[in-house]
C-alpha cells in the first residue's frame, strides 16, 4: 500500500442504500447490495444480465419493497413504499421494461401522474389539456427531441423515439436523482449522444445520477464512480481514474478484483492476483 | 414548473400535406368510436328504409326506456374495462339492489317500510358494497378479474335467489303502488333549478360554438373545418334549444299562459306525473312561445299563486313517463330514465376524458406496471372502478323497480354479457387502456336500434341474441380495420 489510491467521496451521500435484500420466491436477486449516490456525480451500475441492476433501481424507486435493508435519504433512514414517494423526494427513473404507455398520447404519458390542473370541482382535478400539449412538446424540444405531435400515441412511435421521450421526462421532472436504466439501447448515434450530453449536464447541476448500460464506451464516458454487481453480490465501487474498460470488463464477468483495487472491493468480494 | 419551459421554440405540426382522406382516416383511427358510429349509420338506415314503424317516437321511446337501464350497467363495465378489469358480476349486483330496494321499501312484516330516500341509499350502499368486495379481492389475491368476478356473479346471485326464496317475486303493494312517495317543491326551488339550467346550457352553448369557432379558425385542413363547422352547428343548435326550453320552464312557473291562450293541459293535476302539476313544461316550448307573443300583443298573463306546493312522485323522477313529450304531441312513451342515462354517460366521460383521475384509469388499464412505476396508485383505481362499477350496477336496479315496481331474485340475469358486447362494439379494448362511453352509448343503442327493428321486421325475437353476437364480431372486425390505418 505504498502507492496514493483516491479515495470515494467523503462528503454524506443522498442516497445510501445499505445492506439490500430482495428475493423473488427463491431466487435471490439481491443478496446485501450496498449502494451510494453522491451528489454532482454520475454513478455507473454495472453487471452482466440477471446481476440485478434493474432490481436495485425497483428497490430504490419503491416499485418492489427489499426482503430487509434500509434506505438512507441524506443521511436519514426513509421507507419508499411506492414510486410517488421516490419521486416525492426528487428522484426520477426511465426504466428498462416499465416506460411509458403505448395507447395513450405522449403529452398524457409526460404528465402521468402529475398532469396540469386547470380547475378543482372538490375531488375532482380538471386537467388543462392545452397547456399539458405545448407544454410536453416544449419540454421535449428543449432538450433537444422533435416529435410530431403530442396528441399522438406512443404506440405510434419508434423505439427510439419512446426512450427519448421516457428520458425526457425524467430529465424534466428529476431534481435531486436521476436513474437511468438501459436508456441508449435504442437510441441512434446522435440521440446517444444528446443523453451522455443531459447526464453529465444533470451531475453538473448537482444531481445525483445513476447510469446503468451494458455499454463500456458510453458509461466510460460519462461516469465517475463504478458499482459492479455480480449475481446479486457488489462487487464493488471503483473511481474512473483507477480503471480501465478491460478491468471494468473482467471484474463484470468473473465478479473477481485485482489486487490493486482491493481497497475498492466489497465486504466478501473474490480478490486475485493479477 | 412552466417557467423552467417558456419561451422555446413551438413545433407547428405539419398536416397541410395530409389529403382529405388521409385525415379522416387518422381522425377515424384516434376515435374508439368510429367503428360503431359506422355501423350505428348503417343499421339506422336500414332498418328505417326498409321498416315504417321503426323511426316513430313509439318505437324509439321503449327501446330508449329498456336500452338506458342497460346503458347505466354498461357504463360502468366500460369504465372498469377502460382500467383493464372486467366485472362479470354486475347483473348478480343489479339483482342484490333490486331486492334491497324493494325489500326496505315494502317492509313485508318483517320491519316497517322504509322511506324511499333510505332505500335508495341503502340500495347503492349494497352495490357500493359488493363492487368493494370484487376489488379487494382481486387486489389482495391478484387473481384476474375474469375469475373473481365469474365467482362472485355465482355467489351474489345465490344471495339475491335465497333472499326471494320465500317471498318470490317483491312487489310494490297496491297502496304504495297508488299513493307513490311524493316530493314536494316549492315552486320557488324549481324556478332555481329551472333557472340554473337555463343559465347552464347557456353558458355551454357559448362555450361550445366559441370552442368550435376557434377550431375552425386554427385549422387549415378542409376535413377538420367541415367536422368543426358541422359539430358546431349541430351542438349549438341543441344545446341552444335546451336553453331555450328550460327558460320557457322557468317563465311558466311564474306566468299562467293557459289564461292567455286555450292549452289543454292534460294531466296537469294528477301527481304521478313527472313535473306536471304546477310549472307545466307540457306548455314548453311551442305554447309557451306563442303564450310570450300573446303577452306582448294583448298584455294580459295572468301571475301564478306561487303559494302552492309542486308534488313529484318519486318514481316519476327516477323512471316514469316524461309527459312533456306526450303532451307536446309526439306520441310513446319516453321516460326519465334515459335523462339519467344521458347524465352518467356525460359525468363518466368527463371524468375519463378530462380529469387526473381519468388519466389514471386510462395509464392502469394501458400498462398497469409502467403506470405504477410512475407513480400511479394503480390498486386504488381498480378498487374505485369495481366501486363505481357496482354503484351503477345498483343505480340501475332502482331504477328498473322504478318501472317495473317489482324486483326478483334473477333480474339482472346475463346483462353483464350484453354490457360488455356494447361496450366492445363501441370501441373498447377488452384487455384494457382504450376505450370510450360515447362508443359504448352508440353500442348500447345499436344493441337496442337491432332488436326493436329485428322484431318488427318480423324476425323471431328468440335469434335476437344471435343477431347482437354477429354484430359484435363484425363490430370488433370494423374497429381493428379503422384502428390500423393508424
Ligand atoms: N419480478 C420478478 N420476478 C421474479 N424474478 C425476478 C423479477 N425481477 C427480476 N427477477 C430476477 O432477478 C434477477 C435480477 O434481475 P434484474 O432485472 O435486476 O437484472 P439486471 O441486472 O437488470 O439484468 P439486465 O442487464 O439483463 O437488465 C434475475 O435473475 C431475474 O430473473
Ligand atoms: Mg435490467
Amino acid at each position: 500500500m505504498s502507492e496514493h489510491l483516491p479515495d470515494l467521496p467523503q462528503d454524506e451521500p443522498l442516497i445510501y442504500m445499505k445492506d439490500i435484500r430482495r428475493q423473488f420466491g427463491t431466487i435471490v436477486a439481491l443478496d446485501g447490495v450496498d449502494f451510494k449516490v453522491w451528489g454532482g456525480k454520475v454513478i455507473g451500475l454495472l453487471g452482466d444480465n440477471g446481476a440485478g441492476k434493474s432490481t436495485l433501481i425497483k428497490v430504490l424507486m419503491g416499485v418492489y419493497t427489499p426482503t430487509s435493508g434500509q434506505i438512507y435519504w441524506e443521511g436519514q433512514p426513509v421507507r419508499i413504499n411506492s414510486p410517488q414517494e421516490a419521486q416525492n423526494l426528487g428522484i426520477e427513473a426511465v426504466y428498462q421494461d416499465l416506460a411509458l404507455i403505448p395507447l395513450m398520447s405522449i403529452a398524457r404519458n409526460f404528465y402521468l401522474g402529475r398532469e396540469p390542473v386547470r380547475r378543482q370541482i372538490g375531488p375532482i382535478k380538471i386537467l388543462d389539456q392545452e397547456a399539458m400539449e405545448r407544454q410536453a412538446e416544449e419540454a421535449l424540444l428543449e432538450i433537444g427531441i422533435h416529435i410530431r405531435s403530442p396528441k399522438h400515441p406512443v404506440g405510434s412511435l419508434s423505439g427510439g423515439e419512446r426512450q427519448s421521450v421516457a428520458i425526457g421526462r425524467a430529465v424534466y421532472f428529476g431534481k435531486r436523482v436521476l436513474i437511468l436504466d438501459e436508456p441508449t439501447s435504442a437510441l441512434s448515434i446522435g440521440e446517444t449522444r444528446k443523453v451522455l450530453n443531459y447526464t453529465t449536464a444533470a451531475a453538473e447541476r448537482g444531481m445525483g445520477v445513476i447510469f446503468i448500460t451494458h455499454n463500456i464506451f458510453h458509461v466510460f464516458e460519462v461516469a465517475d464512480i463504478f458499482t459492479v454487481i455480480y449475481h446479486g453480490r457488489k462487487v464493488g465501487d471503483f473511481p474512473k481514474e483507477m480503471v480501465d474498460q478491460e478491468t471494468v470488463a473482467e471484474m463484470i464477468m468473473t465478479g473477481q478484483v485485482p489486487r490493486r483495487l482491493e481497497k475498492y472491493a466489497a465486504d466478501g468480494a473474490s480478490i486475485i492476483d493479477d | 414548473m412552466t417557467e423552467t419551459v417558456a419561451g422555446g421554440p413551438k413545433v407547428k405540426v405539419k398536416l397541410e400535406d395530409l389529403s382529405f382522406w388521409q385525415t379522416l382516416r387518422a381522425r377515424m383511427a384516434n376515435s374508439p368510436e368510429a367503428g360503431a358510429l359506422i355501423g350505428f349509420a348503417f343499421v339506422f338506415l336500414f332498418f328505417a328504409i326498409t321498416t315504417p314503424t321503426f323511426f316513430t317516437p313509439a318505437s324509439m321511446a321503449s327501446m330508449l326506456t329498456k336500452q338506458s337501464v342497460q346503458g347505466i350497467v354498461a357504463v360502468g363495465i366500460t369504465f372498469l374495462m377502460i382500467a383493464g378489469e372486467f366485472d362479470l358480476s354486475v347483473g348478480s349486483i343489479l339483482g342484490v339492489a333490486g331486492i334491497v330496494f324493494g325489500q326496505l321499501l315494502i317492509g313485508e312484516g318483517l320491519f316497517d317500510p322504509l322511506p324511499i330516500g333510505i332505500a335508495f341509499i341503502a340500495a347503492l350502499g349494497s352495490g357500493i358494497l359488493l363492487g368493494l368486495l370484487n376489488g379487494v379481492i382481486l387486489v389482495l389475491t391478484r387473481i384476474p378479474s375474469f375469475i373473481v368476478t365469474l365467482g362472485t356473479l355465482l355467489a351474489y346471485r345465490a344471495l339475491a335467489l335465497t333472499a326471494t326464496s320465500e317471498t318470490g317475486i317483491l312487489r310494490l303493494p297496491p297502496e304504495l303502488r297508488e299513493n307513490p312517495p311524493l316530493f314536494f317543491f316549492s315552486p320557488w326551488v324549481i324556478a332555481v333549478i329551472a333557472l340554473g339550467l337555463t343559465i347552464l346550457f347557456a353558458a355551454l352553448t357559448f362555450i361550445f360554438v366559441r370552442g368550435r369557432i376557434r377550431h375552425l379558425k386554427a385549422n387549415v385542413l378542409p376535413l377538420e373545418k367541415i367536422l368543426a363547422g358541422f359539430t358546431g352547428l349541430i351542438g349549438g343548435v341543441i344545446t341552444a334549444t335546451l336553453t331555450i326550453v328550460f327558460f320557457m320552464w322557468f317563465a311558466s312557473i311564474f306566468l299562467d299562459f293557459s289564461a292567455v291562450i286555450d292549452i289543454d293541459f292534460g294531466n296537469f293535476n294528477q301527481p304521478r306525473t313527472l313535473v306536471a302539476s304546477y310549472p307545466s313544461p307540457e306548455a314548453i316550448p311551442e305554447d309557451a312561445t306563442t303564450a310570450i307573443f300573446t303577452f306582448f300583443s294583448d298584455g294580459e298573463l295572468i301571475p301564478k299563486d306561487m303559494g302552492s306546493l309542486i308534488e313529484v312522485s318519486a318514481f316519476d323522477i327516477m323512471n316514469g313517463p316524461l309527459t312533456f313529450f306526450r303532451d307536446a304531441g309526439i306520441a310513446g312513451n319516453f321516460r326519465s330514465v334515459t335523462i339519467w342515462f344521458l347524465l352518467v354517460v356525460i359525468a363518466v366521460a368527463f371524468i375519463l376524458n378530462h380529469t387526473k383521475y381519468g388519466n389514471a384509469v386510462f395509464a392502469t388499464g394501458g400498462a398497469g406496471e409502467a403506470a405504477r412505476a410512475q407513480g400511479i396508485p394503480v390498486d386504488r383505481v381498480r378498487i374505485i372502478n369495481f366501486v363505481v362499477c357496482g354503484f351503477l350496477a345498483a343505480f340501475a336496479a332502482t331504477l328498473e323497480f322504478a318501472r317495473q315496481g317489482s324486483a326478483s331474485g334473477d333480474r339482472g340475469t346475463g346483462w353483464e354479457l350484453e354490457a360488455i358486447a356494447a361496450a366492445v362494439i363501441g370501441g373498447s379494448l377488452l384487455s384494457g387502456g382504450y376505450g370510450s362511453i360515447y362508443g359504448t352509448l352508440i353500442g348500447v343503442i345499436l344493441a337496442g336500434m337491432l332488436s326493436t327493428g329485428l322484431v318488427q321486421l318480423g324476425v323471431p325475437a328468440a335469434g335476437f341474441r344471435g343477431y347482437i353476437g354477429v354484430i359484435l364480431i363484425v363490430a370488433v372486425v370494423i374497429n381493428n380495420l379503422v384502428r390500423r390505418q393508424r
